[in-house]
């Protein structure tokens, strides 16, 4: 009883006192002894002798810890007995193989007899995995799951599976690994488990996937926690009043309007503003800053047009030796290119929105009027 | 020893081999298959009826095959019909197999099944007649919901109980799911239907209960039932030790957290339209893992693949599979979200989701168990013209949606955007026009797919005599899992995954909901009790009004000119059901503030003949409303400011 328990967990890879309740709630169900059902479930009445009673991989218990689990050689049978080669051990070697009843076997090696112009005896050894005239490896009867072979056998296998690259190869030479183990040496034993424990291993790429889908997705989260800012993705702002989708800068959405703030916010990173006056206003060196009062100091409201001419003209091409309402010298604090050729007169008026708004802290109604471009005039190009 | 050893003098039958189910599992599998194919007439006649809105008018009851009310139908009969009772019976035939026990309380589950038919039926009989009620899945009114809530739960003590008695602590991967699964379907299924939320949040829960059902129960339940077939065929396969781990947990904690991919841009929290994406890219690592570990398994073994009629649809499903989790992450990505929104990309999913990946797996799995308790095997022949019929047909329908949706989000972002273009009235023309075309490839696509169905069913119908229990089943006994868990580890975790998925769709976004009525929900939406409008706005709900039209506009490009945008306090005072899934007319948010919608009189008229006006328009005649109904319909839409 002892003996056939632990056969029977060594066969079914399960702790023994798994092993026995299930067994005694079957044998009930079945209204037959325990000892029938442990005999049948650790291989067929007799116990392997080819199979150490060895150390049990305990996989269930530490099912965490990969060491212990990587290795469930359940392919691999041991050696068989052999008996002739008649037709009927071969069905029920292919049946075995197939995991399929035998006459559906029969049937379709048949059908695929016809199909390939060979006699049915062929299909079914090729099936069976044994070649015309040698013996046949006989499944152990009612042994479901064949016997496994311990996993120690495998841990010290040597590391040949570790340089395979993908598990691929040496899956799909499994098959006849197992096959040939059934006549050959041991060592092909150990060799297909060492198959079998490369195959626990994860395909390199879908490891790399693993971590790479995650780290995606935590990234998203962290950088964009509330979606895309207004303008991205083309979503647009609420007007608090009316309720309706306006452009990010609070203008009417219309095809004809330009977003005058956006463009120049484009625009001051785009021409190269941003390399002297600096990201946010602050200046660069000794070029001038527009935040502090500075550019509306110089440009106060309602003088829009003026720096609409300085950015045109700047250092290059004033006219005069002073610029702006605090008369400040040309060329006082560096050289700065006229942008006359470079811009449009559409994009200097949205540069120049743009830092009145954003540096200068101008209201964008007044600085639009200011610079040119009216709201309702965008509206009434729509033709509404 | 059971009457099958008469019948199937089998070497490996000397184990148990459990009949005393077949019954119960043949009850349901024959339901299955007959709600499957009611399913699918119903989801031609909502497909065709768009291309051909007239073709069914003027016979009685054709009112049962307006989109709006054969759309829903179809989707409850195959979600609740169909794939539910098919799973249940693979979850009662593996069950026992797997834990080497008999199926418990098998009588009630005879009984259970039958009241969970007769909710089906009364519910989808009740959306056919108008008493369809919103939201998502949730249509059937609040009879149909209990009668499946209990006998939801019933099933899923009849699989606790047969494990606890099998006496089994530990046990191998498909049992996790099976375990899980039901217990899931009975909680997402209840978290949906309990009443008392209105609005916003209701409409999450609707979305929750949706997701939830398809990833909690029918995935995972199919999934599970996978590696039973996997192992019941090929009982060489070797499953990754880890793999399975990763695939059932992931695929729990993952996919009901994808819920808010459909409302991106929706008047709900910023925050949720961020988890969708977050949780539907991870979604792929759960799906990968599944996917994988199935295909490790049978590498080498390809050619008993192609010659098993069940494992060769199972893969093709697994296929459709592995899309689902690339279609969640396209739809609630914001760029993509913006142009692909409300069109044929909805539909498109529950097409891929439940004609591709769900049913050719339930058939697979039922496509074993007739072939195992009938003893008669399917053909290699069978397997392959059902398979192509199944999976051309689905990638067909799927197919043009995907494309459908594609041109029509475009054409509705370049309208806007060169001006020359409104969202609304004859402007709409522009996007509806070039959908009728399309749509009729969706239904033929829907109908090849069919023809595989119903060659499947003339096969099942020949397989439900036997008496058998062979063909291998028994092998699961013996069967050595790779990775083995404890059965109170598997419900305390599914008990926690669950909270969690709660958690994520339900409860923090209803919390998060701004659910103050703003100004305008109550100077337009608060109707009085019996009121026109509040009748009008019941009919518009059970009609599926809302399968075609919308009533949220985003502060998007594509919606610019549909009025102001929407926020979740407009819904205070509305059921769910408003909001609506798609635009296959204009949105009707503010259909009272422009014209001629804002004309009740014309309304009626536009409802008793839409072709009178408009020639391309797709929707049903609504003449089988009488008067008061149209009067109190048009009502509610003119009011809609």
């Amino acid at each position: 009883m002892e003996e056939l328990l632990a056969a029977a967990a060594e066969a079914m890879n399960s702790p023994a006192s798994m092993v026995e309740r299930s067994a005694t709630a079957r044998a009930k169900a079945d209204g037959v002894s325990v000892e029938d059902v442990l005999r049948a479930w650790s291989g067929g009445g007799e116990i392997v002798a080819s199979t150490p009673v060895a150390a049990d991989p305990a996989p269930v218990d530490t099912p965490v810890e990969p060491a212990a689990t990587a290795t469930p050689p359940q392919a691999v049978t041991p050696p068989p007995a052999v008996a002739p080669a008649d037709e009927a051990s071969i069905i029920a070697a292919a049946a075995e193989k197939m995991g399929m009843p035998e006459s559906m076997v029969k049937r379709s090696a048949a059908a695929r007899a016809k199909a390939q112009g060979i006699s049915a005896d062929e299909v079914l050894r090729e099936w069976a995995g044994v070649e015309a005239g040698e013996s046949v490896p006989v499944p152990a009867p009612s042994a479901p799951a064949p016997a496994a072979t311990p996993a120690p056998a495998a841990v010290s296998a040597p590391p040949a599976p570790v340089s395979a690259p993908l598990g691929v190869e040496v899956l799909g030479g499994q098959d006849e690994q197992v096959d040939s183990a059934a006549a050959e040496a041991p060592v092909d034993v150990l060799e297909s488990e060492a198959a079998a424990a490369a195959a626990g291993a994860l395909p390199r790429w879908m490891a790399a996937l693993f971590v790479f889908i995650p780290a995606f997705a935590l990234a998203y989260g962290l950088f964009l926690p509330n979606g895309p800012n207004c303008g991205d993705a083309a979503s647009l702002a609420v007007d608090p009043v009316t309720g309706l989708a306006v452009n990010c800068d609070g203008s009417e959405f219309g095809s004809e309007l330009v977003d005058l703030f956006t463009l120049g916010s484009e625009t001051y990173q785009g021409a190269g503003c941003v390399a002297c006056h600096g990201p946010s206003g602050g200046g660069v060196a000794t070029f001038p800053a527009f935040t502090g009062g500075g550019l509306l100091s110089t440009f106060p409201e309602g003088s829009c047009s003026i720096q609409l001419e300085w950015i045109a003209l700047a250092t290059g091409g004033w006219p005069e030796a002073t610029y702006g309402a605090t008369a400040r010298p040309v060329g006082g604090s560096g050289t700065m290119p006229g942008f006359a050729a470079a811009l449009s007169a559409q994009e200097i008026a949205a540069v120049a929105i743009y830092e009145r708004v954003a540096f200068g802290g101008q209201d964008l109604d007044a600085a639009l009027a200011d610079c040119g471009g009216s709201p309702a005039g965008g509206a009434a190009a729509l033709g509404e | 020893m059971t009457s099958s050893e008469d019948t199937q003098p089998e070497p490996m039958d000397d184990t148990v081999a459990p009949a005393k189910p077949a019954r119960a599992v043949k009850l349901h599998a024959a339901l299955a298959i007959l709600f499957f194919i009611i399913g699918l007439e119903f989801l031609i006649i909502a497909y065709g009826g768009i291309a051909w809105p007239d073709l069914l008018a003027g016979n009685s009851y054709s009112e049962y095959f307006n989109y709006g009310r054969s759309l829903p139908m179809a989707l409850n009969l195959l979600v609740f019909g169909w794939l539910t009772f098919g799973l249940l019976a693979a979850t009662y035939f593996f069950v026992p197999r797997l834990t080497g026990t008999n199926l418990a309380l098998p009588v009630v589950a005879m009984i259970n099944v039958v009241v969970m038919a007769g909710g089906v039926i009364a519910g989808v009989a009740a959306i056919g007649a108008g008493y369809g009620v919103g939201g998502r899945l949730l249509e059937m009114p609040w009879y149909s919901d209990l009668a499946l809530a209990v006998s939801f739960l019933v099933s899923a003590l009849i699989v606790t109980l047969t494990v606890r008695r099998s006496g089994l602590d530990h046990v191998g991967v498909p049992v996790w799911y099976f375990i899980a699964a039901p217990w899931w379907l009975f909680l997402s299924f209840t978290a949906g239907v309990i009443p008392g939320l209105g609005g916003a949040p209701a409409e999450l829960q609707s979305a929750f209960t949706a997701t939830a059902v398809f990833g909690l129960w029918i995935a995972s339940a199919a999934v599970g039932g996978g590696y039973a077939l996997i192992a019941s065929r090929i009982p060489e396969a070797e499953f990754h030790p880890r793999l399975g781990r990763i695939g059932f947990w992931s695929l729990g904690l993952l996919w009901a957290w994808t819920a808010g991919r459909t409302l991106q841009y929706s008047p709900m929290g910023d925050w949720m339209e961020t988890v969708p994406v977050l949780f539907s890219a991870a979604l792929v690592v759960a799906v990968l893992a599944v996917a994988a570990d199935f295909s490790l398994a049978v590498r080498g073994k390809l050619d008993s693949v192609a010659q098993s009629m069940p494992l060769r649809l199972y893969a093709a499903g697994t296929a459709f599979f592995v899309l689902i989790p690339a279609h969640m992450v396209v739809q609630s990505l914001r760029s993509s979200s913006a142009v692909i929104r409300f069109t044929g990309w909805e539909s498109a999913f529950d097409l891929l989701a439940v004609l591709g990946a769900f049913s050719l797996w339930t058939m697979a799995l039922l496509a074993h168990i007739l072939g195992s308790v009938s003893g008669r095997e399917w053909g290699r022949r069978w397997g392959a013209s059902i398979s192509v019929a199944m999976v051309g047909g689905t990638l067909f329908a799927v197919g043009t949606l995907w494309v459908t949706g594609l041109q029509q989000g475009y054409t509705w972002l370049a309208g806007v955007k060169s001006g020359a273009y409104a969202n609304s009235g004859d402007g709409f023309f522009n996007t509806a026009a070039p959908l009728q075309g399309t749509y009729v490839l969706t239904a033929i696509g829907v109908a090849i797919f069919a023809v595989g169905v119903l060659l499947f069913a003339v096969g099942a119908i020949r397989r439900f005599g036997g008496s058998g229990d062979g063909d291998g089943a028994d092998l699961l006994v013996g069967y050595t899992w790779p990775d083995q868990e404890r059965v109170a580890v598997v419900r305390r975790g599914a008990a926690f995954v669950f909270g969690l998925a709660m958690l994520a769709v339900f409860v923090f976004p209803a919390v998060d909901a701004d659910r103050e009525p703003t100004l305008l929900a109550d100077m337009t939406r608060d109707y009085e009790a019996g009121s026109a409008e509040a009748q009008g706005r019941d009919l518009y709900i059970a009609e599926g009004c809302w399968y075609c039209h919308t009533q949220q506009v985003r502060a998007i490009v594509t919606d610019v000119g549909l009025g102001p945008v929407s926020a979740s306090g407009d819904y205070a005072h509305d059921p769910a059901g408003t909001l609506g899934v798609a635009r296959l007319g204009p949105d009707l948010a503010h259909a009272g503030s422009r014209s001629p919608t804002d004309d009740s009189d014309w309304v009626v008229a536009h409802l008793v003949d839409p072709r009178a006006e408009r020639d391309w328009s797709t929707m049903p005649a609504y003449y089988h409303l009488t008067d008061t109904e149209l009067t109190s319909l048009a009502a509610y839409i003119a009011g809609l400011e």
